[in-house]
């Protein structure tokens, strides 16, 4: 039997021995770590509600076509009109419903403004029927969580765009690219990363020199020349959701670079450990040694690193979107909805289009905030 | 050490010679050739081009050439002259426009690492050893906050309210009317009017990921059994914590010093772009949407010359402080 | 040789040129709208022309307190000696003004796009008066026609001097004919402008101020040719520097290849081309004949004074410009440049602006202090689609683009009072893209062809195509059953950025499955040659009466749509293919036009137009859609209802900048 397997056998044989005076306690040290994990994480508050956040956005995303009452790309005649309040009472009666507008010409300034009218409003119903679509893209329906009835009713919680387009829906749409653009990102690079960076930390030689080499041509290259060659380099006839996936892998291709060095400095200096010497001594397998013994060591690195990426790429997205190599229209994302707010109208005069960055920090903050918590659960040696 | 570093140097002179055939790719990869990108661009203006015109142009810029040999020609100048060639928009040489645009950059750049620094390495000790104090629960805020906003956003907004609330002239490093003109007092004090934001803005992410960071990797030191072997012994807390957990948690900081430039760069392209400052990066920008072949070219691979040696002088810096780290011969 | 005497020299009375109709000719609807009945032409050739036609003395000639320093410490001569002998004598706008101050202008790109440096270093042969169809002297201070138009001579001003005190001589155009346009080494090819009848003309320096051309056949379109339209007749285009730039020349310094690669430069060839002024090329080293020069330039922009030798004068014998220095400040991004107008940080602009912003101007007016206007446009439509008539792609596909029904069906399915009302807040009009309303030979018919929103005939049209069939998503089949998609190239930088996300809609509510493909301009314009693309969104610029009639409207030679035909007519039948019968006729047509005389010339253009109208190869959108601007409030001279399609009308031609002044000049 070798020397790690009778280590870790230790806390149960030691479980057998002695008698442990209470339940509470007894639960503590049997606890497994995942457990151990969670129990922490619970304290932590601000963490928990990130992640109570998170679950909600991902889930609404998921749902987009059901919580949206309109469609992303339907056009209204309501341009840049501000965003309808909800009351519970009203002028007429009494119930959940949104007021409506007044419409004048500003013959100054051309523009048509809409005032909210306290006077006009229409109730909100629930599950009513709105326009067609595939929930979860499986299944036909047209039954929305929430919209008003009747021709005239509009309810435009956050306002709407140049074009009339319902401002609600279409971040709700946003939210399902961006969201899993940074998944499927951060995934990429930390796969490819955490992959090549412990090949080159642990086994060193050739294959570092390989490794390290190709990052340091990577990561040598500015990130906007990078950007624009390789966007442009996105075949033309790619339909939006096939550009979407490039885009993803343009963002990760790069992010990867990071982890690996990361994890490789970290192999460095913990393969000079003693556990890993007794380890490599007890004749473990290098597999074995690699992911039972030193990536947990500094999984909590990993995971402020990995927290801090998602929201990274999230952004990253609409830097492409900003220099105009994002994501084409119709499919829409935070980086064309922030585009579309890039400009001084918007800042002047029609501010609640500036309602996506809301949303973008909010979910960078939940995610750092999530990280953080995990961060603080995962540590070993805090109690 | 002596023969890490010349070897490191042999594989540098490798990837230079791989940047530069990168950078000319990343260039020539789009379609077209720098005039197609001009007369294109003179047509969205309603321009009626001349063909004759294009014809002549093709001659004298020696767009007719192949890309390859196009290459050859850049990279033999470089190498043998140290001329990097001219850009074709400006119809000046490429060394002329990096040198006027080079102050600038250098000073921004700089002020911002060294901001970036001042406030990241204390404040990131403060919270890890502060774990959870109401101080530390406003950093980790704040620095969440600036890792969220994106800072071209940021930029246009901030300018705006800065001149609605306070009436200050923002955008760009000093006002229009100093243009052109010597440093003076009067300039001087212009410009400090206007650094804030840029500054701000740019090293704002920079400076909470580094926080982060920080934070982090110290919080993993502090709970090691050696410091509590080093309190047992009687060192004196402040003493114990800089002599031993923050030499390393600073590693990752060194290690990363190498791509501090670029990230800079990269970070304060797009805000230079809306801020309007008079850096490189918008000078980059505009060659590689022009198709500037030589300009685009010549910035990309000197700042990659630039990467890479810092992450030799990183690599190096952090084979002598920490010991750990050896350098198998 | 002998002169059939058509002398044109100006006073008052102007004559018109290859239209040779009068300024009180009819047809000019838009063009009257855009000025008001007490705007002056422009001025007089010469002081004596101003006081015989006012019967007024001009007072003793004046000039900047700023030069009248450098008169005092000996660095400048006096200014009559600086005015050359016979000074034009501008007629100010509103009124004489007063010496000083600054002006502060923005532009967008450093490398690229109408540097506001050369709003103001601009000045061509001949110019255009302020109702953008009349042709004065400028630079030079007359022409003559002869020879039945196949001779053209140009009087130049004695005495006159480029900014850096050289003498401005017939020299400065033979230089650039000679050395330059017929140097295989800069040039492989003369521009057909100067060569018409496929002939290349013959340039006479018949004494120090007068030059003549001559031609193979009559060619009256050589005037507009020389007069700012199209940014022509300017520095670059037709005169250089030439004291100046034979140090570059290798026919003047035999040096000059060692000084060039000294300098940077891989040939004297690149080397002259970075020393030669264009409009968008200006230089702090290099002389103009523009109001202000650049004394500095900078990444931030360029800082310009005035030109004290500048050669006009205005009706107090003030030699003009009036501003003493101008800042020309530039931008990367548009955005940002917006927020400094509405700032108030600028004191005159109207171009690099969008309509979309004007609200957000208006708002930032009173605390900017500046006042906004919207610049009418000659555009006729702000994005035209070009359906591409030789598609490189499937075959079946290219035929639907081929069929006359199809384009009209798309062009029925757009509602254009919508776009007009979403893309520029209704102060466009709905309407073809055809020559502007205000050319004398247009017809009604042209710019309401196919306008009407009717989407029950565009569905007619299509049913009739055989392309009745749907798909599971309701799509229009191809005839032969296949799925037909329309893949719209989308130019960002080129059409309104919305453009093309109405234009999807408007042609799926027909059934025709629309496909946008966000495209590089770039790109397209290498897919405008080689005919990669289905349709694709691009201006209908160079509407003009005046840029249609020298010939370069480049849609008239099948630029976009007819890839093909476009070679062909520009090699004249040697590269690309022949056209169809009525796209050959109007081809042939189109290159004849310049050189005819104003009746057939008139007559020809009807029968393009007519031709132009069936064909419908460019559907348009909506034209006429005004630029906003912004000006300082105090500043003077500024007229805010005048073109600002500055490629179409002349840069600076109808603003002129040099005659702005400051109430109170700081």
């Amino acid at each position: 039997m070798n020397l790690s397997k009778l280590l870790r056998r230790q806390p149960a044989q030691m479980d057998s021995v002695l008698a442990l005076p209470t339940d509470a306690a007894e639960r503590y040290y049997i606890a497994s770590q995942r457990e151990l994990i969670w129990r922490k994480f619970r304290k932590h508050k601000i963490a928990m509600l990130s992640s109570v956040l998170l679950g909600i956005l991902y889930l609404s995303a998921t749902f987009a076509d059901f919580i949206a009452p309109y469609d992303v790309t339907a056009r209204t005649s309501f341009r840049y009109a501000p965003g309808q309040p909800i009351a519970l009472v009203g002028s007429n009666y009494t119930g959940l419903q949104v007021y409506g507008y007044k419409q004048t010409n500003d013959p100054k300034t051309l523009r048509t403004i809409f005032d909210v009218d306290s006077t006009k409003s229409y109730p909100i119903k629930f599950f009513v029927k709105g326009y067609e679509y595939r929930l979860l893209g499986l299944f036909p329906t047209n039954i929305h969580l929430f919209g008003v009835e009747g021709s005239k009713a509009t309810i435009f919680l956050f306002g709407t765009d140049e074009l009339g387009r319902d401002l609600f829906s279409r971040i709700f749409a946003a939210l399902r690219v961006s969201l899993f653009i940074g998944l499927v990102g951060v995934a990429l690079s930390f796969v490819i990363g955490v992959v090549l960076g412990g090949i080159s930390g642990y086994f060193g030689g050739i294959p570092d020199i390989i490794i390290q080499r190709l990052i340091d041509l990577i990561l040598s290259i500015p990130t906007i020349p990078l950007w624009l060659a390789l966007s442009a380099s996105l075949p033309a006839y790619w339909p939006s959701t096939t550009v979407f996936f490039g885009i993803t892998l343009i963002l990760s291709l790069i992010g990867w670079c990071g982890v690996a060095r990361i994890v490789r400095g970290k192999f460095l200096e913990l393969r000079e450990e003693d556990y890993v010497t007794a380890a490599i001594v007890a004749g473990a397998t290098n597999r074995r040694i690699i992911f039972r013994h030193l990536v947990p060591a500094f999984a909590s690195y990993l995971i402020v690193q990995l927290t801090l990426s998602i929201p990274q790429i999230i952004l990253g997205e609409t830097s492409l979107s900003f220099l105009g190599l994002g994501i084409r229209s119709p499919a829409v994302s935070l980086g064309t909805l922030l585009e579309d707010a890039q400009n001084i109208r918007v800042v002047v005069l029609y501010p609640w289009l500036l309602i996506p960055a809301l949303f973008l920090i909010l979910i960078v903050l939940a995610f750092n905030f999530l990280g953080d918590g995990l961060r603080d659960s995962v540590d070993p040696y805090k109690q | 050490m002596a023969q890490f570093v010349l070897r490191r140097f042999g594989f540098i002179a490798v990837l230079l010679v791989l940047v530069s055939i990168i950078s000319f790719i990343i260039i020539q990869l789009p379609p077209g050739d720098w005039l197609s990108a001009y007369v294109s661009a003179l047509r969205t203006q309603g321009a009626q081009v001349n063909e004759a015109v294009i014809e002549g142009l093709k001659q004298q810029y020696g767009l007719d050439q192949p890309p390859v040999l196009q290459y050859f020609k850049w990279v033999t100048n470089i190498v043998l002259h140290g001329d990097f060639g001219f850009s074709f928009s400006y119809g000046r040489p490429v060394s002329d426009l990096l040198a006027e645009r080079l102050p600038a950059t250098l000073f921004i750049s700089i002020l911002t690492i060294v901001i970036t620094y001042a406030i990241a390495i204390p404040v990131g000790i403060y919270s890890a050893t502060h774990q959870y104090s109401p101080l530390d629960f406003l950093f980790t805020f704040l620095g969440f906050i600036g890792l969220s906003v994106p800072g071209f956003l940021l930029a246009l907004i901030l300018m705006f309210f800065a001149y609605k609330y306070f009436g200050l002239s923002v955008g760009g490093l000093y006002s229009s009317k100093y243009m052109g003109e010597a440093m003076s007092w009067d300039k001087f004090v212009d410009m400090l009017g206007h650094l804030p934001i840029p500054v701000l803005i740019i090293s704002l992410s920079g400076t909470a990921g580094l926080i982060r960071v920080l934070r982090g990797t110290l919080l993993d030191e502090i709970r090691r059994p050696y410091v509590d072997t080093a309190r047992a012994k009687g060192l004196k807390e402040r003493t114990l914590l800089w002599r031993y957990p923050v030499r390393i948690a600073l590693n990752p900081l060194i290690s990363t010093i190498g791509w501090l430039l670029p990230a800079v760069f990269s970070g304060q392209t797009i805000i230079s772009i809306v801020l309007n400052l008079p850096t490189v990066g918008p000078l980059l920008y505009e060659a590689l949407r022009g198709q500037d072949t030589y300009l685009a070219g010549s910035i990309v691979m000197i700042l990659a010359f630039l990467t890479l040696i810092g992450t030799l002088l990183s690599d190096i810096l952090l084979a002598v402080l920490d010991p750990r780290i050896r350098i198998e011969e | 040789m002998r002169h059939v005497v058509r002398f044109v020299f100006t006073g008052l009375i102007v004559v018109t040129l290859m239209v040779g109709r009068s300024t009180a000719s009819s047809g000019m609807a838009q063009v009257a709208q855009a000025q008001d009945a007490k705007k002056p032409l422009w001025g007089w050739t010469t002081v004596a022309e101003y006081e015989k036609a006012t019967g007024k003395k001009l007072p003793a000639f004046n000039e900047s307190p700023m030069l009248a320093d450098q008169v005092k410490a000996g660095k400048l001569p006096a200014v009559d000696k600086r005015l050359p002998d016979e000074p034009l004598v501008d007629n100010p706008f509103e009124a004489v003004g007063k010496y000083g101050g600054s002006l502060t202008l923005g532009q967008v790109s450093a490398a690229i796009g109408y540097p506001a440096s050369n709003f103001t270093t601009f000045e061509s042969l001949f110019s255009l008066g302020r109702d953008g169809n009349t042709v004065v002297p400028n630079i030079a201070k007359g022409w003559e026609f002869g020879d039945g138009g196949k001779t053209f001579t140009i009087f130049l001003r004695k005495g006159l001097k480029w900014s850096n005190g050289d003498d401005f001589t017939a020299d400065d155009i033979l230089f650039f004919w000679e050395d330059i346009l017929n140097n295989k080494e800069l040039q492989p090819n003369v521009p057909t402008r100067f060569a018409p009848g496929g002939k290349p003309m013959n340039m006479v320096k018949v004494d120090p101020y007068t030059v003549r051309l001559e031609f193979s056949v009559p060619y009256y379109a050589i005037l507009p040719n020389l007069s700012s339209v199209v940014f022509t007749g300017c520095q670059g285009d037709f005169f250089e520097a030439s004291k100046y730039l034979k140090q570059f020349h290798k026919k003047y310094n035999p040096n000059v290849e060692a000084d060039a690669k000294k300098a940077g430069f891989e040939t004297w060839v690149q080397y002259l081309g970075a020393k030669r002024y264009y409009w968008y090329n200006a230089r702090p080293d290099i002389p103009t004949m523009g109001p202000w020069h650049i004394v500095k330039s900078v990444p931030e922009g360029s800082v310009l004074e005035r030109n004290a030798y500048y050669y006009k004068v205005d009706t107090a014998g003030n030699q003009l410009p009036y501003i003493d220095k101008v800042n020309a400040t530039i931008f990367n991004d548009a955005g940002t440049l917006a927020l400094k107008m509405v700032a108030g940080e600028y004191d005159y602009q109207d171009w690099s602006t969008t309509v979309s912003d004007y609200p957000a101007f208006v708002e930032g007016a009173d605390k900017g202090n500046y006042k906004v206007f919207m610049a009418p446009s000659l555009w006729t439509s702000i994005a035209a689609y070009s359906v591409n008539q030789q598609y490189t792609g499937d075959k079946a596909d290219a035929e639907v683009l081929q069929d006359i029904r199809f384009r009209k069906a798309l062009s029925y399915a757009i509602n254009r009072d919508e776009v007009n009302q979403v893309i520029a807040l209704g102060k466009g009009q709905p309407f073809q893209a055809t020559v502007a309303p205000s050319a004398s030979y247009y017809k009604a018919e042209w710019g309401t062809a196919y306008i009407e929103y009717d989407v029950a005939q565009a569905n007619k049209l299509l049913d009739e195509m055989g392309m009745d069939k749907r798909d599971s998503d309701n799509f229009r089949l191809r005839k032969d059953g296949k799925p037909f998609s329309l893949i719209v190239s989308d130019v960002k930088d080129a059409v309104p950025v919305k453009m093309g996300e109405l234009m999807k809609e408007y042609w799926e509510a027909v059934g025709v499955r629309t496909v946008l493909r966000a495209t590089d301009r770039t790109l397209m314009g290498q897919q405008f040659t080689s005919g990669e693309f289905m349709i694709a969104g691009w201006a209908m610029d160079g509407a003009g009466e005046l840029p249609v009639g020298i010939g370069t409207n480049s849609y008239l030679q099948g630029n976009q749509w007819g890839p093909q035909w476009y070679a062909w007519y520009n090699s004249n039948g040697a590269a690309g293919q022949k056209p169809p019968a009525n796209v050959e006729r109007m081809l042939t047509l189109y290159k004849q036009v310049p050189l005819l005389g104003p009746d057939e010339q008139k007559k020809a253009l009807t029968e393009i137009f007519d031709i132009w109208k069936e064909g419908l190869w460019r559907i348009g959108t909506i034209g006429q859609v005004p630029k906003p601007g912004i000006v300082r409030n105090g500043l003077h001279n500024v007229d805010t209802n005048t073109f600002t399609d500055n490629a179409d009308v002349g840069i600076g031609t109808f603003n002129r900048h040099y005659q702005f002044f400051w109430d109170n000049p700081k």
